[in-house]
């Protein structure tokens, strides 16, 4: 059997004749091998939410969930009336921004680098030590970097040594540096990590491929862009669009362990907010509240990057 | 195929649920309180005890525990937190697994939740030794239906104990090279710091660290709250007490406390006599820098900064180890550091509705709290884990000291676990201490040549009796155990947001007007929340125990 | 690999100023990831207070295994090792299993089912019920206090199913169309055709999955917490953790005294945190190469059609 890799074969199917619900029947098979699923995940993650009905209580706890004072929409009035609020939004989003561009530019390059290694023995240690960080618990990262940061830390030393800078520089009581920070520090946690995924879409890409570019006279960096890339583009537009829905989730213990008092203003994101305010408060009505606030400005950017990718006619999620 | 997968998914699922429905049935025999056998062969009641502290897994067997279980016919299995405090009691409220007996801090929570059972009449009725140790405080340990719920750890009995914590702490060798001065007042501290500073610029080849400050996260209550020891206030945290009129004063934006010390400390700042790094530095780069014996004086509480003397000590650096001192901003003001001996209301050792036989339960909590059950807690076995003198006193000889100071064990005698059980603190009629650590003999065999020099130096044989003695008046003390209302709750929290974030700004500001500014936005920012409404909860609630206990 | 088709005299100028480029920036890459690295497996050997003076170095100053041994002092910790063995194992190989199963039918672009249960799925990701809710839910379930808890709730991750489905949807049609035409069922082109072309990711998510099941503490914490027999090393590890913290704090001797006896065997938080990263990072060292082959060298369709 001829393998040929055609991404944008059209199913020749006798579908349009048909309707749905005749189709459905055909596929029992397919059917009996995921209704079970969605009956699973309806009870394990759809039937909890009848936790969101706190939003809007007064809860306290250990008492049943109907028996709470109701409320309104007094918890999540508090939650945007806070003078903190859109300075945690602001935090998060730019964080959260950081991440995604520096994340999928650092892991991406570093796979394609990776695919381009040539010794094999060479590649897998790069790779075994490049995700290794991914395993350090933010606290012990969080102290490595604050020790490289300090004033007499490597930072400082190399800059001041090579003349870039003249006096050493307090990096974690600058504001404005805080977020790049963050996103740096990020990148070198889990850039090998985020990698593995592109590295194994990258097995699928046909080898023939390269050998007909080469034949054609076509250098590394063509082969690349017009090989390897397009090759992995469907799981970066899936990805991408997954991480789109995750832009409230700047991460939370990172930003705490690393702000200082300095940067507190630049530092906190929703997630610190709404421990400080809810949980260690034990205001549940509270969290949940925030909770929900998320969700949905989750599920609206979600919708409206899948839209988007398919008008631009790219893979889509759903 | 279809029936195929539909047979494999019944299969399956038949599979896994009896298998859930095995392991549920092994666990329910597992957990639950009831009787087991001894090594005799004799029946044993059994609760479960769950403890709101983390800390090692408890042996099955120890050396007093087993004795302990001989005596009274009860076997307790211990669990410790693990985790956060918050969410273990939020699930299991939830979920109403209460163990049969718990200990805890957040006693509130479970009252509001039905949980405890009260135990006046059980005490009555069962319990004469707790009902002597606990009885002069029986009013105070009522919560606001009436009934008590919690017995807190110990209870104050006969000469209460000194402990010091909080205080302003200075090395050593500062002390020794300025000929054990008089130190009263922050600007004589301030002047003797500087004059060492001025001699050794650098120790052991690294930069002096004239005044060092904890400013990581929660941990920066040493630099927002020290001014109120300054003032001649105690470790109430935010407001000075006057016990006597019944007044609170909140002293975050008084010009002449909070403002005279931030100033102060902004003064040495742009002296160079505080660290640069003391406001980005976290927790860990903290302790590091006090261990490197080039840090010359902080505030701080004794808790904190253990591991930085342990390591100290390990180095051979005992004389770059800290020594307490009681400052004030005068003279005349009359310093208050040491704690007022109380417990720590709504906390402590509990009876859940879960429990099948409270009076078995609070019968054992009474030989707990019996004159023999806490010696053998505390102390040990005579002549084993400690010895007594001619004169009755009791020591550890340094075998004991030795074998006890590697907390393994500690967990093979004890658990380290038997702490959490209703009894006393302070001394027994005979005038032994009743906790081992707190016996001056065993405070006085840790100290060194040095540190008998400098005590010597200050006609004294401890550090605690250079303090001075609580005030007793406070009888509502500490002010931070209080329980708030939710409103006051946030307006904690809130002002801690502000004090993480001005007054650092204040101490390193660029010049005097950069710090007024810095203080007028930070008075602002304070004056924007209920300052009113939180101090009226306080004050109502200090009355009230003021009264009434 | 690709690339070795090339013949070695055909390599332009260009070609390895290209090699030169990417050999020195992965080297880079590989001193900064391996600081971290070597510096926890240094402070983890290292004596605990000399680690609180400094903690720089990428060698112990003195050595001692004492952060360990503090690890594994009670005889608790293997068993709890099993039981974190087994979880992995059963939680991946079913989480892995159902999760391509699923997505089988998700890549199936005539499924008229495939957008909705793709949504209903991508959704969770976005959304929780809150502690409580899921908490109570599992107490209902009966799942409480089993080993089960380990392995059901965690069943199919949402992400892990899209990346899966998104690599299966990349496989050539025509492979399941031929069998189809052949009379084979759903089930075994899933299971013959699509599941061993699915190596590379398969791979890639078992190590995600693996991963999470290995280094979980949370569910044990929440439903087995007083249930000794299913803790797992994670949660046990945690204990030792936060005892260490307690301790630190909790020195109940006079601060000031400098007795003659040095305490050279009281262990600090980040010492035992060390010593936790390395044992909790080590068995997924030993794992990773195994399928690293899957996704370094690669399995490619060229390689299966022999």
């Amino acid at each position: 059997m001829s393998v040929t890799v055609e991404r944008v074969k059209k199913h020749a199917g006798i579908k349009k004749s048909r309707s749905k619900w005749s189709k459905l029947r055909s596929q029992k098979a397919l059917m009996a091998m995921s209704i079970p699923f969605v009956v699973y995940v309806i009870i394990f993650a759809y039937l909890p939410l009848y936790g969101w009905m706190m939003a809007f209580q007064n809860y306290k706890l250990g008492s049943a969930m109907l028996d709470n004072e109701w409320v309104g929409l007094a918890n999540f009035r508090e939650l945007f009336q806070d003078e903190n609020f859109t300075r945690v939004i602001r935090n998060t989003l730019a964080m959260s921004l950081i991440n995604l561009v520096f994340g999928f530019v650092s892991s991406i390059g570093l796979a394609l680098m990776l695919n381009e290694v040539r010794k094999i023995i060479f590649k897998r240690i790069v790779q075994t030590v490049s995700y290794l960080p991914h395993f350090l618990s933010w606290v012990v990262a969080a102290n490595l970097i604050m020790n490289v940061l300090s004033i007499d830390g490597a930072v400082n030393k190399v800059l001041v040594s090579l003349h870039i800078i003249k006096e050493p520089i307090m990096w974690l009581s600058e504001q404005h540096y805080f977020w790049w920070i963050i996103g740096a520090s990020n990148v070198w946690k889990e850039i090998g990590w985020s990698a593995i995924i592109y590295l194994a879409a990258m097995t699928t890409i046909d080898p023939s491929l390269y050998e007909a570019a080469s034949i054609d006279g076509a250098g590394r960096f063509r082969k690349i862009r017009h090989i390897t890339l397009p090759g992995i583009r469907s799981i970066i537009v899936i990805l991408l669009i997954m991480n789109i829905g995750h832009i409230l989730d700047a991460g939370f213990e990172q930003q705490y362990l690393l702000q200082t008092p300095m940067v507190v203003d630049y530092s906190e994101t929703i997630d610190i907010f709404v421990l400080k305010y809810g949980i260690n408060l034990s205001r549940f009505s509270f969290a949940t509240a925030a909770g929900i606030f998320k969700t949905v400005i989750s599920v609206v950017l979600l919708l409206a990057a899948n839209r988007m990718a398919k008008r631009m006619g790219q893979e889509r999620l759903f | 195929m279809n029936k195929k997968i539909a047979l494999t998914w019944i299969a399956g699922t038949s599979l896994a649920l009896s298998m859930i429905v095995g392991g549920c049935s092994t666990e329910s025999t597992d957990t639950a309180a009831g009787t087991s056998k001894n090594e005799n062969g004799e029946e044993l009641t059994t609760f479960s005890y769950f403890i709101f502290d983390p800390g090692d897994n408890v042996p099955e067997h120890t050396k007093i525990g087993d004795m302990i279980e001989q005596k009274t016919g009860v076997k307790i299995k211990y669990e410790r937190l693990v985790g956060e405090k918050e969410q273990k009691v939020g699930v299991m409220i939830a979920g109403g697994d209460y163990p049969d007996l718990i200990n805890t801090d957040q006693t509130v929570k479970f009252e509001d939740a039905n949980a405890l059972i009260p135990l006046e009449e059980l005490i009555e009725q069962h319990a004469p030794n707790i009902k002597r140790i606990y009885g002069p405080y029986w009013e105070r340990l009522k919560a606001a239906d009436g009934h008590i719920y919690a017995l807190p750890q110990v209870a104050p009995t006969g000469t209460p104990i000194k402990g010091i914590s909080a205080a302003f702490w200075i090395q050593k060798e500062v002390l020794k090279d300025a000929g054990y001065p008089k130190i009263a007042t922050f600007d004589q501290y301030v002047d003797v710091l500087r004059a060492y500073y001025k001699k050794y610029p650098q120790i052991d080849g690294a930069d002096t660290i004239p005044f060092e400050i904890l400013t990581y996260d929660n941990r920066n209550f040493t630099l927002t709250t020290a001014m109120q020891f300054l003032a001649g206030g105690p470790n109430d945290s935010r407001a000075i007490v006057d016990p006597v009129a019944n007044k609170l004063a909140f002293y975050q934006t008084d010009e002449n406390i909070t403002k005279r010390y931030y100033a102060k400390l902004h003064e040495m700042y742009r002296e160079g006599m505080i660290d640069k790094e003391a406001f980005v530095m976290n927790y860990e780069q903290y302790l590091a820098k006090l261990s490197s014996g080039r840090v010359l004086g902080m505030f701080d509480q004794k808790w904190q900064f253990q591991t930085a003397l342990d390591s100290l000590k390990q180095q051979g650096k005992a004389n770059r180890m800290f020594v307490p001192l009681q400052l004030t901003f005068d003279e005349g003001i009359q310093p208050d550091y040491l704690d007022v001996p109380s417990m720590n209301y709504n906390m402590g050792f509990s009876i859940t509705i879960n429990a099948k036989d409270p009076v078995a339960a609070i019968k054992y909590a009474d030989y707990m709290a019996s004159e023999e059950g806490q010696l053998l807690r505390n102390w040990g076995v005579a002549g084993e884990d400690y010895t007594v003198s001619d004169t009755g006193r009791f020591y550890r000889n340094q075998e004991q000291r030795d074998f006890f100071a590697d907390p393994k064990n500690g967990l093979k005698t004890t658990g380290n676990i038997l702490w959490y059980w209703p009894g006393s603190s302070g001394t027994m009629v005979d005038g032994n201490s009743y906790q081992q650590y707190q016996q001056p003999e065993e405070i006085a065999a840790g100290y060194d040549e040095m540190d008998k020099e400098l005590l010597k130096a200050y006609g004294a044989t401890t550090y605690e009796e250079l303090f001075d003695g609580p005030n007793l008046n406070r009888k509502y003390f500490p002010l931070w155990s209080i329980e708030l209302t939710e409103k006051n709750k946030v307006f904690n929290q809130k002002l801690n947001d502000i004090n993480k974030k001005f007054p650092p700004q204040m101490v390193v500001a660029k010049n005097a007007d950069d710090f007024e500014k810095y203080w007028n936005e930070y008075v602002a920012s304070v004056e924007k929340l209920d300052v009113e409404g939180w101090l009226d909860e306080l004050t109502a609630k200090v009355k009230d125990r003021q009264e009434n206990w | 690999m690709t690339t070795t088709t090339l013949s070695r005299s055909k390599r332009s100028a260009a070609d390895l100023l290209f090699d030169l480029c990417n050999t020195v920036f992965l080297l880079a890459l590989l001193v900064l990831t391996l600081y971290p690295v070597l510096n926890t497996l240094a402070v983890s050997f290292n004596q605990a207070q000399d680690t609180v003076r400094d903690s720089t170095f990428l060698w112990p100053r003195e050595f001692t295994t004492l952060n360990y041994s503090t690890l594994f002092q009670d005889g608790l910790i293997y068993h709890a090792f099993f039981i974190s063995v087994a979880r992995t194992l059963l939680g991946t190989i079913s989480s892995v299993f159902c999760t391509a199963m699923l997505a089988y039918t998700l890549s199936r672009k005539d499924y008229v089912l495939r957008g909705p249960i793709s949504f209903i799925f991508i959704f969770t990701m976005y959304f929780s019920g809150g502690l409580i809710p899921t908490y109570m839910l599992i107490k209902n379930l009966h799942l409480y206090g089993t080993f089960w808890v380990y392995v059901i709730p965690g069943l199919i991750g949402a992400f892990n199913l899209i990346v899966m489905r998104s690599f299966m949807e990349g496989l050539p049609e025509s492979l399941a169309e031929s069998a189809q035409i052949d009379g084979a069922t759903h089930f075994s082109i899933f299971m013959r055709i699509i599941l061993p072309l699915s190596l590379p990711v398969i791979a890639t998510i078992a190590l995600f999955v693996a991963v999470g099941q290995w280094n979980s503490w949370f569910d044990t914490f929440l439903y087995n917490s007083s249930n000794i027999n299913l803790s797992t090393l994670q949660y046990e590890l945690m204990k030792k953790l936060q005892s260490a913290n307690m301790s630190v704090g909790g020195t109940a001797e006079s601060a000031f005294a400098s007795s003659k006896n040095i305490q050279a065997n009281i262990v600090t938080p980040a010492s035992i945190r060390a010593a936790i990263t390395v044992v909790a990072t080590v068995p997924i060292i030993i794992v990773y190469p195994f399928l690293q082959k899957y996704f370094v060298t690669g399995l490619t369709l060229g390689g299966v059609k022999e």
